[in-house]
């Protein structure tokens, strides 16, 4: 503590400072341009070139004005269908810009709750109308269709490319066991149905799970979001970034605000055709709600999780898929049960002997096909022909 | 080190410090002997004892007198609810012990005996008393609250400290083989049962075969799991575990807490009557939530702690080891009791229990199989075994239960 330091204390010093010049100038090199967002045109391309679908937005016009202009039933059934798709995928793609730039905990939260808003809006307008088997039917079809059908074909499609494909990364293996998990939280209120025949127990049985699996989706939230935020992450968040230009937040937060917008009108008209399609095409309601409703919600993601599938990125398509099926379970269920109590209509989790078979076969199935850790095109075919079954049981319902 | 360092190493005395060849510096620790003999036995002994868990001995007392006097079925009800909690854990401390002298297999074996001897000695009772329902719930619950909320609290505590607990999933497979077993042999009868033409003695007959049956499964389980394959259930890097008391005093603070529990609980089971009565609990709900967490305590603090350290084996072990001890052992006990007592004691559980126990051990199967865990999957676990105990409370009690 002496002599050394006191003779190098000059030279020392001499060195920092250099040090602190040198630094100075590497910085001014590579510094960050001022952030720069996206222009016009830019933002035009993001949003409406990205996906095929948005060749479907001519309908959403169409859509809106077809319940006002008094058309079919069946015409605002089909136009109101396929306005929503593409507009969902927008709604993710703009979710997804906005949560860029708020940070990761918010952007986490937003992409949790938006991600699922086509859903929810669905839930809601069928509820006001009374539709209860429709709602049920719903949060069946999405669970099933993301765990046969999106699953299935993920499997498909990239076994055709890839002899097998392996994706027992840590992130799927823990998101599939939660997601199984949470559907069988799903069907325990349904044994309410086995104890006693009461119509108001298993309402308020509903209600009560409905705020657990509430609390569950906190710590969910917590689970993704804050301790095991590894587990979720994608490996594209490093790559693209720095290759485009982000959104401006404003800009993204209005098109959310209007995209959401034009979703509720869409669903609003959606959901008031129903019942003339029960009646006068003769399909049922049951089968609506299971297969032809969460089609629209989920078809965006569906068709990400199988392109990235195609990439040989098992890991992110079933992240994709898993994640949104385990929204679902503890999201959008306790959501509608809750709603239900809010406007006054006996929305309850009793999915009767057929829904809840079916879901525990489904998890059975999935299970197993997915415990070894590795993929090929026949498993996703038994997936898809599993999800078919399925479908042929509640069109004959 | 050379033959000759070996030789330079001068002992080092107490509190004398010396340098060592490599240059540090060793100071000699003052002498101080192990207790021998009766102090360390008292010193065991107090370990035990004097835990802050015990201050709730209290009750034993309190719950004695609580019955000779004849207070309200509630308060009767709570004293002694509240005094097996200690003793139960008790129990549990001095089996441990125990089984640190006698080794793995035999402790085993023990734990397994003595961790559902309040189980049996409640059972036992409530079949004297007649009161079948009430202990096909309380059987239920105890496989219940041991495969979700006992496992799904470990998880949690362990998630808490590390952020993934491994585990062997091939020791808990066959474990959850077993379950299935179990699941199966309550599921044929209550089918039977619901057949048509078929009469009820039949049901009794072919529950009382199975159970022989069921029973024998469970010997060669032990001898799976303490001989052949040892080494599926061991736990990596298991350390000695201290001999905290000698196996003398060990059997007899057994052998008293059993005792003492004998008598809470025969006061326990009289009073459920009369609070069902008084408090408008549903039956259900006492006998498949509240009765089996009281039995179950000493394995459920046992089990949390041990996976609050890091060993989920052993954390798995309890809780997993011992839904399969009462599906396989305590029910067909119970069984044959209820045949030496002619009390119709059989295999046929309600539909829902059936379906609520076929449906857990699904769940903890999915839960077990990929052998890792984590915090939340320990807190969806929880939150089924919340779900199950709200669908608990719903049953009516008018289904000629007697409870």
């Amino acid at each position: 503590m002496s002599k050394d330091e006191r003779n190098g204390y000059a030279p020392l010093q001499h060195k920092k400072d250099k040090e602190a010049k040198d630094q100075e100038a590497q910085k001014a090199l590579t510094a960050e341009p001022p952030k720069k967002y996206a222009d016009f045109a830019a933002c035009c391309r993001k949003f409406l070139l990205d996906s095929a679908l948005n060749v479907l937005l001519l309908t959403v016009p169409f859509g809106i004005l077809a319940p006002r202009l008094e058309w079919s039933d069946q015409a605002i059934f089909s136009l109101n269908f396929l306005a929503i798709l593409p507009m969902a995928k927008m709604l993710g793609t703009a979710t997804e810009e906005l949560a860029d730039s708020v940070g990761e905990t918010l952007g986490g939260l937003l992409n949790a709750s938006f991600g699922n808003a086509v859903e929810m809006l669905l839930s809601v307008f069928a509820l006001k109308k009374g539709l209860v088997t429709v709602v049920q039917g719903s949060l069946l079809g999405s669970v099933l269709s993301n765990l046969l059908l999106v699953l299935g074909m993920c499997f498909f499609f990239g076994g055709i490319k890839y002899h097998k494909q392996k994706y027992n990364a840590d992130g799927a293996r823990v998101q599939s066991n939660l997601l199984l998990l949470s559907v069988l939280a799903m069907v325990i209120p349904s044994l309410v149905g086995v104890v006693s025949s009461e119509e108001g127990i298993s309402l308020q049985m509903s209600r009560g799970a409905a705020i657990i699996m509430g609390v569950l989706y906190g710590l969910y939230l917590i689970f993704q979001l804050r301790t095991h935020k590894d587990y979720f992450e994608t490996e594209n968040d490093g790559g693209e970034e720095g290759a485009e230009e982000p959104v401006h937040p404003f800009v993204a937060a209005v098109l959310l605000m209007f995209i959401t917008l034009a979703v509720g009108v869409c669903s609003e008209g959606l959901v008031n055709s129903v019942e003339g399609i029960t009646k006068n095409m003769g399909i049922s309601e049951h089968f609506i709600g299971v297969i032809l409703l969460p089609i629209v919600g989920n078809a965006a993601e569906h068709l990400t999780a199988v392109d990235v599938a195609m990439k040989n990125k098992m890991d992110l398509s079933l992240g994709v898929a898993l994640g949104s099926s385990s929204q679902i379970a503890l999201l959008v269920v306790p959501f509608t049960v809750l709603a239900g109590w809010a406007i006054g209509v006996p929305m309850d989790l009793n999915f009767r002997p057929l829904g809840t078979g079916i879901l525990l076969v489904t998890v059975l199935i999935v299970g197993s096909v997915t415990s070894d850790g590795e993929s090929n095109w026949l498993e996703g075919a038994m997936l898809i022909a599993a999800y078919i079954m399925v479908g042929l049981t509640f069109w004959t319902m | 080190m050379s033959y000759s360092d070996q030789y330079a190493y001068k002992p080092v005395l107490t509190g004398e410090a010396a340098a060592l060849p490599d240059g540090s510096v060793a100071v000699g620790e003052p002498y101080d002997p192990e207790p021998h003999g009766c102090a360390k036995e008292c010193q065991g002994i107090a370990g035990v004892l004097c835990t802050w868990i015990n201050i709730l001995l209290v009750f034993v007392p309190l719950g004695i007198y609580s019955h000779v006097m004849q207070w309200s079925a509630a308060a009767r009800f709570s004293c002694n609810f509240v005094a097996i909690v200690p003793l139960a854990a008790i129990l549990g401390a001095s089996t441990e012990s125990l089984a640190a002298h006698t080794g793995q297999m035999i402790g085993g074996l023990l734990n397994a005996t003595f961790g559902n001897a309040v189980e049996m000695i409640v059972t036992v009772n409530a079949i004297k008393a007649g009161l079948v329902t009430v202990v096909q719930g309380s059987l239920l619950g105890s496989i219940l609250s041991n495969m979700l909320l006992v496992l799904g609290m470990s998880f949690f505590a362990a998630g808490i400290v590390e952020k993934e607990s491994r585990f062997s999933a091939k020791g808990a497979s066959a474990n959850m083989t077993c379950l299935t077993l179990g699941s199966i042999a309550l599921a044929l009868p209550t089918i039977y049962n619901c057949m048509e033409n078929t009469p009820t003695e039949d049901v009794l007959s072919i529950s009382r075969i199975s159970s022989a049956v069921i029973a024998a499964v469970y010997v060669l389980f032990l001898i799976f799991q303490l001989l052949t394959h040892a080494h599926l259930f061991a736990s990596e890097g298991e350390e000695d575990e201290e001999v905290v008391m000698s196996a003398c005093s060990s059997v007899l603070l057994l052998v008293g807490a059993t005792a003492t529990v004998a008598v809470c609980s025969e006061f326990l089971v009289d009073s459920i009557e009369g609070v069902t009565e008084e408090y408008g609990l549903p039956g259900a709900f006492i006998g498949v939530i509240l009765l089996p967490i009281v039995g179950n305590a000493a394995e459920h603090a046992t089990a949390v702690t041990v996976a609050a350290k890091g060993k989920m084996d052993l954390a798995l072990g309890v809780a997993v080891g011992s839904s399969t001890q009462i599906a396989l052992l305590v029910v067909p006990f119970s069984v044959i009791v209820g045949w030496v007592f002619d009390v119709p004691m059989s295999l046929d559980f309600r539909i829902f229990d059936t379906t609520v126990m076929i449906l857990s051990v699904f769940i903890t199967h999915t839960a077990l199989q990929d052998g890792c865990s984590n915090w939340l999957e320990g807190s969806i676990l929880i939150a089924i075994y919340i779900l199950i105990a709200i669908i608990c409370w719903y049953i009516p009690d008018s289904d000629g239960a007697a409870v």
